[in-house]
Order: structure tokens, then sequence, then C-alpha cells
């Protein structure tokens, strides 16, 4: 009785150890991100190679989603080995420990720009709201908006303005208008914003709430002039040599965060990725895709001018910029834009 | 009398009929709570503990403005919908009892493509065609009906001419199985005896139609009112349906009140399915008395 007990024990740890032998297979790396155009130029510029050198296979999805980044944790159920967050979305999601503690010492943090990373994450792609207008009906040769203040400009460029269906950005740009200074910006004067953002109201033909939508309007004339993400104008003036010109006085800097999700399955190889991410040269190639920078200080030489000309980090983009308060809408996010929704039914 | 016909031949084989119910609908009610009774029940229930947990109630219930008008958009559009796709879908409906059998299906396979394709597909499409440079205002423009283009997106017009197009479908399907049974006998001594086409129109035909109407306009009603791509894609800030309000809670981490809207919506429409239920199966005790 007693051998036979012994010899089910080793045959159990035969077993076992056999088990252990077989995980050894690829990993796949589940990765979450802004999905469509932003996640095709990450596969291009940086997950190909990495498949091909560390045979880890990445399956992608999106958009960056808060909400189920949260669902998956607190069911204990995380899908995502990496994902990116967005404003305000960041120091929430630690603040509610939804991400793990990355290893810094696997990054390249030096050459890495300052507060571009941090315990618990490291910078997908910043990108700017900025001003797009219609070269069609201002030509870049003539005289033309140069400024996000030119949405109150009726009297010099009229015409129906497209704005972003949020309070992000929305409240920035109505602060601004009320002669508040970019460094003085946070805590927002929100009644100041108002009545400024009531002055340009009737003048909003499309609030949209998606990034093709807010190029797509311009196109079709819906408006003359409106807030977009930098990289939409790039993409559609280099690939489709769209009647875009931008403007990047007052623009909005957003910080966009690539996190490794609480209870993430394959941390390692996460990691792995994260590490090859930062790679100044594959930065440079994702950048010249889909126009948003990364956070790599040696990016900036392998970039071409006409590349450069619509990134977000570019420094004279950066002196004109304000620079989004993370923590202001962490706190404010949810309030603001209940305040925003209320005002917009008006 | 067909209903009497089947009862009475089955009457021998009724013993069977308990176990094979239960057998039958065990699959399909079990899927139901695993998925969608059981973790509704939970948020619910979350939903309601954050509520009490937290401090700040008086703010959620602040918000209350925005949920009136919010949920009174959702009443109008969905009512909206409903008549439109009505007076569409009658005389269609009409049209198709009326006319020959091969006519009849060419007519349905007309209505059928569109019926299958994606709405979102459907949506981008009446972009394409109502923005300030499509099809529709050029073609007004150039026919020198109009000298600017109109405004006919990003407003209540595009979101009900959307959702309108997506719902008519189901309005025929309800109507036509409604007019296909009027009885024509009657229509015909209506007139028979002497009664005027809008006579026997308004006091025979349209009566006899009414059951399906009013199936039809709860259907489409029911659909209506939780819409979300057509009202999101193509409405202005006053198209704000309850569906895109859900939506956005649930992005801000605002599970809760997102939870309790969502409450609310399926309490309507259990409401509102119990008033179609209801009549509908009044419906069919009128036809077996008759």
């Amino acid at each position: 009785m007693k051998n036979c007990l012994k010899s089910l024990i080793a045959i159990s740890a035969l077993a076992l150890g056999l088990t252990t032998a077989h995980s050894q297979e690829p990993v796949t790396l589940y990765v979450n991100s802004a999905g469509g155009a932003v996640n095709e130029a990450l596969r291009k510029a940086v997950w190909d190679k990495f498949t091909a050198e560390t045979g880890i296979k990445i399956v992608d999805s999106g958009p960056a989603d808060d909400a189920k980044l949260k669902a998956m944790v607190e069911t204990g159920n995380t899908e995502w080995d990496l994902a990116e967050v967005n404003t305000g979305g960041f120091p929430r999601a630690i603040e509610l420990g939804l991400v793990e503690k990355l290893d810094l010492t696997q990054l390249p943090t030096k050459d890495l720009i300052e507060g571009s990373y941090n315990d618990y994450g490291v910078w997908h792609s910043p990108y700017a709201t900025v001003l797009a207008w219609d070269t069609r009906v201002w030509p870049l040769t003539g005289k033309h908006p140069t400024s996000m203040m030119d949405l109150w400009n009726q009297k010099d460029f009229p015409g129906p303005r497209c704005m972003y269906k949020s309070a992000i950005d929305t409240l920035e740009l109505g602060a601004l208008h009320a002669g508040v200074a970019k460094d003085t910006l946070y805590p927002i004067d929100q009644d100041a914003a108002y009545k400024e953002l009531d002055k340009l109201k009737p003048d909003v033909s499309v609030w949209w709430t998606t990034g093709a939508q807010s190029v797509q309007a311009l196109l079709n004339q819906d408006c003359v002039m409106g807030v977009v993400w930098n990289g939409r104008p790039f993409q559609m003036v280099r690939q489709e040599k769209a009647p875009f010109g931008v403007a990047w006085e007052g623009n909005i800097l957003h910080n966009s965060w690539w996190v490794i999700p609480k209870g993430a399955k394959h941390y390692k190889e996460a990691m792995q990725l994260l590490a090859a991410m930062q790679d100044p040269k594959a930065q440079a190639a994702y950048a010249s895709i889909i126009g948003y920078a990364s956070g790599n200080k040696l990016t900036e030489q392998y970039l071409a001018d006409d590349v450069k000309a619509f990134l977000a980090t570019s420094p004279e983009h950066v002196a004109q910029a304000v620079k989004l308060d993370d923590n202001w809408w962490n706190k404010n996010g949810p309030a603001a834009e209940q305040r925003f929704n209320t005002w917009l039914l008006q | 009398m067909v209903t009497v016909g089947t009862s009475y031949e089955s009457r021998g084989r009724r013993d069977l009929r308990p176990l094979l119910f239960t057998l039958l609908v065990i699959p399909a009610v079990s899927l139901i709570t695993l998925v969608f009774i059981f973790p509704f029940l939970r948020l619910l229930m979350q939903a309601g503990l954050d509520l009490t947990h937290s401090e700040d109630v008086a703010g959620t219930f602040g918000a209350q403005s925005v949920l009136w008008k919010i949920l009174k958009n959702s009443v109008v559009i969905a009512l909206q919908c409903t008549v439109s796709t009505m007076l569409l879908a009658y005389p269609l409906c009409f049209l198709l009892t009326r006319v020959s059998a091969r006519t009849n299906r060419l007519m349905f396979l007309i209505i059928m493509i569109p019926f299958w394709a994606s709405v979102l597909v459907k949506t981008y499409a009446w972009i394409v065609i109502l923005n300030r440079t499509g099809i529709a205002n050029e073609i007004m423009m150039s026919t020198g009906m109009i000298s600017q283009p109109m405004r006919l997106l990003y407003n209540r017009f595009a979101v009900v001419v959307g959702m309108t197009h997506y719902l008519l479908p189901f309005m025929i399907f309800s109507l036509y199985s409604g007019m296909k049974s009027v009885n024509y006998s009657m229509i015909e001594a209506s007139s028979s005896m002497g009664a005027s086409t809008l006579q026997t129109f308004l006091k025979v035909y349209l009566p006899s139609t009414l059951p399906a109407v009013y199936a039809g306009c709860l259907s489409i009603f029911i659909l209506a009112i939780g819409f979300y791509i057509t009202p999101a894609l193509m409405g202005g800030p006053s198209e704000t349906m309850i569906s895109v309000y859900i939506q956005q809670q649930i992005q801000l981490l605002n599970w809760s009140e997102g939870t309790l809207m969502a409450a609310c919506l399926v309490g309507l429409l259990v409401v509102l399915f119990s008033i179609y239920n209801w009549a509908f199966s009044l419906d069919n005790l009128t036809r077996r008395t008759v």
C-alpha cells in the first residue's frame, strides 16, 4: 500500500514536470490601445519586429477603455497584458489600484524625457488637441487662422465650427478665451469658461464624438474649422492630400500612458514589449506613420522635418501649449462632464 | 377557427406537453439567466450599495434635471420614429396585400436587402447623403430648390430619418401579418351595401387592422427608445438619448449612476412589453371568439 502511494506520487510529480515543460510554448500578449490606425502603426513600427525577434505574438484590441479595465481587474479576469489609459484615467487607475508597478530597471530611463515615466506608466503617445481649418476657404498663402482662439473670431473667419463633445479641452479653451494665462489655467474657472463657451455655442454645427468624425466633418464642409487631435490631420494631409491647415497656438497637450493592468498574465513579456517600444528608431518609425510622438529624447534625430511639423512634442509646439492637468481631471472630471452635458442640452 | 382545430387534434398527446415544454425552454432560460439576469442583478445591487455608501448622493441626484431632459428626449424621439414608420408602412403594407404573388415577393426582397445591412453601414450612408456637400444638398442646389446648402445632419431630422430607415422593416412585418388576415368579404359586403370607399376604410378596414397597428407601434417604440448608434453619430447635443448617456456614465466610471439609468430603461421596457403582451393576447382572444 505504501509503495503504491509512493509510485503514485512519483507518477504525478512526473506528470506535473511534463506539463510545465509543455507550457514553454510561445506566449501571446494581449495589448489594448486606441485601435484603428494607431494599432496598425504600432504593429508596423514595433510589434512585427518584436514578434520576429522573441517569438512572442501580439493580439491587439481597442479603443482605450477605462471602464473595461476596471471591470477586468475587479472581476479578477485580466485579459490585457498591456493597456493604454488617457486623460484623467491614469491617476484614477493608480488610485483604484488597477495597475501593476513597472520594473523600471528594464527601461532606458536615462534617455526618456523627464515626466514621461513613473512607477506605474510610460508615455504611449502624447498628443495635442489643435485647431484644423479648411484650406479651400482660407489658403495657407493668405490670411488664415493661427490660434485656437480663432474659434471665436467670426469677424475674420466666419462659418460653422466643429467641437469635441466633452468637457475635456472645451473647458480649457473657454478659460483661455476668458483671458486666463496658460500656466495658471488650473484649477479651471468653469464659470468664466462657460461665459465664453455660451458665445461660441451658436456657431457650433457639429459636436463630434470620434476622431474620424472630427476630420470627416471638416472634409464634408459641415464646418470650416474645428478642434481635432493632431495625428488626424497629419495622416490625412500626408496620405490623402486633404485640404487642412493646423494652428498650434493654445494647443492642449495630453499624455497617454502604457500601463500593465493588475493581475496581467504575462507581466514579464509585457515589460519586454514596453522596453522594445522605447527604442528611438521604433518610435521614429511610429511617429512617421501616425504623427504621434513618444517619450525617448533620442527619437528626434531620426525624424524628418515634415513629421516634426505635426508632432505635439516638437519644442515650438510645446511652447504654445497648455499642458493638460491629469490630476485636476481625475478629481473634477465626472462633475465637470455632468455640468458640460447639462450645458449642452440647454 | 384554426386554433380550435389544433387544440382538438393535440388533445390525445396533451400529457407529454408540460415535460416537452420544460425541456425546450431550459436552454434559452438558462442562457438568459446566466448572461443577462444574473449579471444585471449583481450590478444593480452594487449600484445600490455604492449609492448608499457614497457621500455624494446629493450630487448624483443633483443631475436629475439632465436625466429628465434625456429621458424626455428619448421618449419624444421614439414617438417621432413610431409615427413616421407607421405612416410609411401602412400604405405600403396595404399594397403588399393587394399585389400579385410575384410582385409581393419582389417588394419583400427590396424591403429585406437594407434590413440585412448593418446599422452602422446605414448610419454612415445617411451621413454621406445628408452632409453639407452630400447628395441631398447637391440635388436640391442643382435643381434650384435652395441656394444655400441646408443643415440636414447633426439634428433631430437626421436622427429620425436614420432611425426610421432602420425600424421600417420591423413595422412592415408587424402590419403585414395583421393586414393579410383581414377578411375581404367584409369589405365587399360594406361597399355592396352602399358605403363609400372612405367609410369602408374608416369603419371596416381600419378597425380590423388596429390590433396590428398597436402591436407594431409598441414594438417600434420599444426598439427605438434604446437606440445608441444613430443618435450618437447623426444627432446634435439635444438628441442625446438614454443609451448614449448610460455609455457616458460608464466611461466616466460613474457605474452606479449608469446602472441605475440602465435599470430605469429596462424597467420601462418591461412595462411596455407587458402592455404589448397583454394587447397581443387580447388580440388573439378576440379573433378566437369571432
